[in-house]
């Protein structure tokens, strides 16, 4: 049956080998049993897995192309070898990947460290992209609103010089250096928190209307 | 049967790619364009799957880069093969794009890149891969090309694809993969889009002349040629569109172009990512020689 072909024949290509399990527990024709028992003999096997490799490979370094480029070659290797051995890099759409690789990267790395921070850097332009088109500001900010850290935004901090960048989807460029009240802002909404508790707490209005509108905060 | 007409004869064609300057689209040696939607969306992952969805800045810049050229859209996501499923989000992209950019047809490739996994979820393999020659898998493809042909109203094409895979199930009254494609097209109405460097590449790789897997092409069916460079790696030939095409294959279009009444188009097809690294006067030079083959073979 074509499904159960498929299901074995593409379970080899991503494994690279081809599985020991009983066959019976496949609905095969005696012509798929046959071309299934061959492969793992095939030469045209052994390299579609090859390529399969070196796509996924491929794909995985465009998803952290930056941090993955300032590593060492055989850090950066091992890092891509875990990634694809969790199943990562088989899609065309790398970039659906990035977050939770880069997260990945990001936590094999040490804390501080330049290349943490070149990391949380590309995992900041990747979610501000993200959101970006399209991305509308909010037309108001209702007295009474809660607000959070925006989807598309974060604020990273530089090693070792400690330079706060802060990065979201209305920013000209994505980007620009945080002001100190700005990053106490972006601690204030670690949690949704109350318009009206950051006033009180004496963050200025207008400072918190300007990071709504570039959307490194955002109404609940 | 399901009654069809080919599309009328636009010319040579090149894929649309962002790296390469704009001039190369308006210098005269592309008369029609070909879109990979994959290039102007985006993917978006939730709990309930993943959708697609245009970039419409990435659309625009197509646009304002191509002219007035006529498009036609080239996917590589649909997966069209998959006993599972297809892609549906793929259909969402299509769904958006023609409305905001119509092309003049479609095409996809006749193979399955996503399974199903243990838990039911669709799992990517990573590649394509080719399908058995078997009525269970020419029944499956072609319901979903008439699919797309009432889908789109416009000529849906399926291309043969190149692989390293010998001996794939096959039923004897089909006769391989020329015979999968030809009861598809049949059976589902649609065309061909004959990658005569993909056939070049098989009959390498599994030691049959490319005139032997020539011969079993219904060349009335095929409305569009695509030409392309490879490589040689580990002992295959690889169709990795990186480079010129080999002297073989351009003969191979010397031979089909006269008997093969109904092609619209002749494509020098190059990867997005390798363009601009061959350079504009190597990709000149073979839509030149397109040209002049083009030219050699039709009236238009």
């Amino acid at each position: 049956m074509l499904a159960d072909l498929q299901r074995a024949l593409g379970e080899a290509v991503r494994r690279g080998v081809v599985p020991n399990a009983p066959v019976g527990v496949l609905d095969l024709t005696p012509a798929e049993h046959a071309f299934l028992t061959r492969l793992a003999v095939s030469a045209g096997f052994h390299f579609t897995c090859s390529v399969q490799r070196s796509w996924c490979e491929r794909r995985t370094r465009n998803a952290a192309r930056i941090v993955l480029a300032a590593l060492a070659p055989e850090r950066a290797c091992a890092l891509v070898d875990e990634w694809i051995a969790r199943g990562g890099g088989t899609s065309s759409f790398f970039m659906s990947e990035s977050e939770e690789l880069l997260e990945l990267i990001a936590q094999r790395l040490p804390d501080p460290s330049p290349e943490l921070s070149l990391c949380r850097v590309e995992q900041a332009v990747h979610r501000a992209n993200l959101v970006t088109a399209p991305f509308a500001p909010p037309a108001a900010l209702p007295a009474d609103a809660h607000l959070m850290r925006g989807r598309g935004a974060a604020l990273v901090t530089i090693a070792p010089t400690g330079l706060a960048v802060i990065f979201a989807p209305g920013l000209p460029d994505l980007h620009r250096a945080a002001e100190p009240d700005e990053e106490e802002l972006w601690r204030a909404c670690a949690a949704p928190t109350a318009h009206a508790a950051l006033l009180a707490a004496g963050h200025a209005r207008e400072r918190i209307a300007a990071l709504v509108a570039a959307g490194v905060l955002e109404l609940l | 049967m399901i009654e069809r007409r080919p599309p009328p004869p636009l010319g040579v064609g090149f894929p649309y790619v962002a790296e390469l300057p704009a001039e190369l689209y308006r210098s005269g040696l592309i008369d029609f364009v070909e879109v990979m939607p994959e290039g102007l969306c985006r993917e978006r992952r939730s709990g309930t799957g993943r959708t697609l969805g245009l970039i419409p800045a990435h659309v625009d810049r197509a646009r304002e880069t191509c002219g007035v050229l006529p498009t036609v859209v080239h996917g590589v996501e649909l997966s069209i093969g998959s006993a599972h499923s297809w892609n549906g989000a793929y259909l969402d992209l299509l769904d958006e794009l023609q409305p905001a950019w119509p092309f003049h047809w479609h095409s996809e490739h006749l193979s399955f890149q996503t399974i199903t996994g243990d838990d039911g979820g669709v799992l990517e393999i990573g590649v394509p891969l080719p399908l058995p020659a078997t009525a269970e898998a020419a029944a499956l493809v072609a319901a979903r090309a008439a699919a797309l042909a009432a889908r789109y109203g416009v000529p849906f094409l399926l291309e043969n694809p190149a692989h390293y895979l010998a001996d794939l199930p096959t039923d004897a009254d089909l006769g391989g993969e020329a015979g999968l494609m030809n009861r598809v097209v049949e059976d589902g109405g649609c065309w061909q889009l004959l990658d005569l460097h993909n056939l070049h590449c098989n009959a390498l790789n599994f030691g049959t002349p490319a005139r032997a897997l020539l011969a079993g092409v219904r060349l009335d069916r095929v409305v569009e040629i695509h030409v392309a460079g490879g490589s040689w790696q580990d002992g295959f030939y690889m169709d990795g569109h990186d480079g010129r095409v080999p002297e073989p294959v351009w003969e191979l279009v010397d031979e089909v172009l006269p008997r093969a009444p109904n092609v619209a188009g002749l494509v020098f097809e190059v990867l997005n990512e390798i363009a601009p690294r061959l350079g504009v006067d190597l990709i000149a030079g073979e839509l030149e020689r397109a040209r002049r083959v083009w030219r050699a073979h039709r009236r238009c």
